[in-house]
């Protein structure tokens, strides 16, 4: 018994001795008792002690704030020299923003969840028109009426990708790798080209880095005049993950940022791979200020 | 040390007040004082009677949950159902304004009264529409049109609290060529949202802590340099616990 559960007494009920007697050692249970039933549900709704249900939480900044963003961090596109070791995410001194964990770290037994979430304000952009650079895998092409030949016209599906990575092996914080069900795109899956499969980007927050729309298309054809690419601004971005599995104690998080990199296909394997074409083109980068970091660990009932 | 019963009742036997008044007592005595955390089950646990189906109010197209806050289109309810930020209400998009300019989102807090020292998480979403707002650009007053940025943050207490570090921008919608309008019918944007930076989605979460008894008020917040922000959906949730 965990929860009382007697049904209560009701008019016309007669009083017998058991039942009292039931009704009092309801609570003389050493052990047995579940805190539900004796404080929290009788005053509010199921508010869990922190060390039962959830063990304990934890937030840290992410970057630095600046309202105006008269400061950013800048990120430039990689344009080669893989692997690519990312950069990360850090305030303006370049001190990198770590959740952390402490000198014992933070133990993640069996039957627990870590839960992450994260969220950064972030604005891509370029100069030019880098999709328009001969190999770009960004680069469409669509017939031209008005004239003999082609436009050039972007996928909009080349991305900046932001991802955390963890140590679990000391506190002194210099073994980070990605987290379980992320992989760090410096797989070399085909002739120069390096990337992530799709399943290795669980935990990838995926922010675009140009979008550009055509107006006015006729039967399949776009003119040149009539396209349009947009500043995407800033915007917030947001990520979440969560790990369940073999026992291990984390001692700290931090997170990545690489481009830029454009969805494509090798050996019927989807990838997420470094268009680095488009990235050496003009100058293409991403700014961004400041976020938040939040983790909770929790038992699974 | 666990409660036991100062009275045991027998079968055939006159059952007096004080002795159930004494029982009662004691247990009273026990459970506002002396309960430990030996007399509690170790092991976890979780039942789904612990989660709460939502209540849906149609008429203000809002639902609420035992955790869990969602308006909007998506709520329910027929119509629009927009919900707005607007620089009117923060400093009317000037350049500089004071950040303490932050103003409650309606529909988008939580209240609770917490009877122990407590932590928790705030969740949110939204989706947005983000101007387009073409009110000439007067250098010291406004900011330039495609510059002009809406924030959203989530706060703990009141909006003076905001976690600005964790605000999320949306940038007004970014017509071609300075074009934002379209004065023929339908007026309204020119070009949809979704390709001029005007539409977002946005989500975040904020981790908060008192070390106090309290009523605790999360919510989100915002500072526009937008004239027009609609919030076409959002939902909040909270997870609180003492500590």
């Amino acid at each position: 018994m965990s929860r009382i559960q007697r049904q209560r007494i009701v008019d016309g009920e007669p009083i017998d001795a058991t039942n009292l007697n039931d009704r009092y050692n309801d609570f003389a249970q050493p052990g047995a008792l579940n805190q539900y039933n004796v404080r929290d549900s009788s005053i509010d709704l199921p508010q869990l002690k922190a060390d039962w249900f959830t063990r304990n939480s934890w937030e840290q900044t992410l970057g630095e704030f600046n309202l105006s963003h008269s400061s950013v961090n800048t990120v430039a596109a990689t344009t080669g020299g893989f692997p690519v070791a990312g950069h990360v995410v850090q305030d303006f001194g370049g001190t990198p923003s770590i959740l952390n964990f402490g000198l014992g770290g933070l133990t993640i037994g069996t039957d627990e969840v870590l839960r992450l979430y994260w969220d950064l304000s972030v604005r891509p952009s370029y100069t030019g028109t880098p999709w328009t650079a001969v190999g770009s895998f960004s680069k469409y092409q669509f017939p031209d009426p008005p004239k003999t030949g082609v436009v050039d016209v972007a996928t909009s599906a080349d991305v900046w990708v932001m991802y955390p990575e963890w140590d679990v092996t000391s506190s002194l914080l210099t073994n980070f790798v990605p987290v379980p069900g992320q992989g760090d795109f410096n797989t070399n899956y085909t002739g120069a080209r390096y990337g992530n499969a799709l399943p290795d980007c669980e935990a990838t927050t995926v922010i675009p880095a140009w979008v550009q729309v055509a107006f006015n298309a006729v039967d399949g054809s776009v003119s040149a005049p009539n396209l349009y690419d947009s500043g995407i601004g800033w915007r917030g971005v947001s990520g979440a993950w969560h790990y369940v599995g073999a026992p291990t104690t984390v001692y700290g998080i931090r997170w990545i940022i690489k481009g830029i990199l454009h969805p494509e296909q090798a050996t019927n394997v989807n990838y997420l791979g470094f268009d680095t074409v488009a990235g050496g083109t003009g100058t293409v980068q991403l700014e961004y200020t400041s976020g938040k970091a939040q983790a909770m660990i929790m038992r699974l009932g | 040390m666990a409660y036991t019963p100062p009275n045991t009742f027998t079968a055939s036997t006159v059952l007096t007040a004080a002795d159930v008044e004494g029982n009662a007592e004691a247990l009273r005595a026990y459970l506002h004082e002396t309960v430990n955390t030996t007399d509690f089950e170790a092991s976890q646990w979780i039942q789904t009677r612990h989660i709460q189906p939502p209540t849906v109010e149609p008429y203000t197209g809002t639902q609420h949950g035992v955790s869990g806050h969602q308006a909007g289109q998506d709520a329910s309810g027929l119509g629009v159902r927009l919900s707005f930020c607007t620089s009117y209400l923060t400093g009317n998009g000037l350049q500089g304004a004071d950040p303490q300019d932050w103003v409650v989102i309606p529909n988008t807090s939580f209240q609770l009264r917490m009877h122990r020292p407590f932590r928790g998480f705030f969740h949110w979403w939204m989706e947005l529409e983000h101007g387009p707002d073409n009110v000439p650009y007067v250098a010291g007053h406004n900011y330039p049109i495609k510059d002009r940025l809406n924030y959203i943050a989530p706060y703990f207490g009141n909006p003076s609290g905001a976690d600005v570090t964790a605000a999320q921008e949306g940038q007004n919608h970014q017509g071609p060529s300075g074009v934002y309008w379209q004065t023929a019918t339908p007026v309204g944007a020119k070009f949809p949202y979704t390709i001029a930076a005007g539409y977002g989605q946005r989500d975040g979460c904020m981790r908060f802590e008192s070390g106090s008894l309290a009523t605790v008020t999360a919510g989100l917040c915002y500072y526009g340099q937008i004239d027009r922000v609609g919030i076409v959906n959002w939902g909040i949730a909270l997870e609180a616990w003492y500590i």
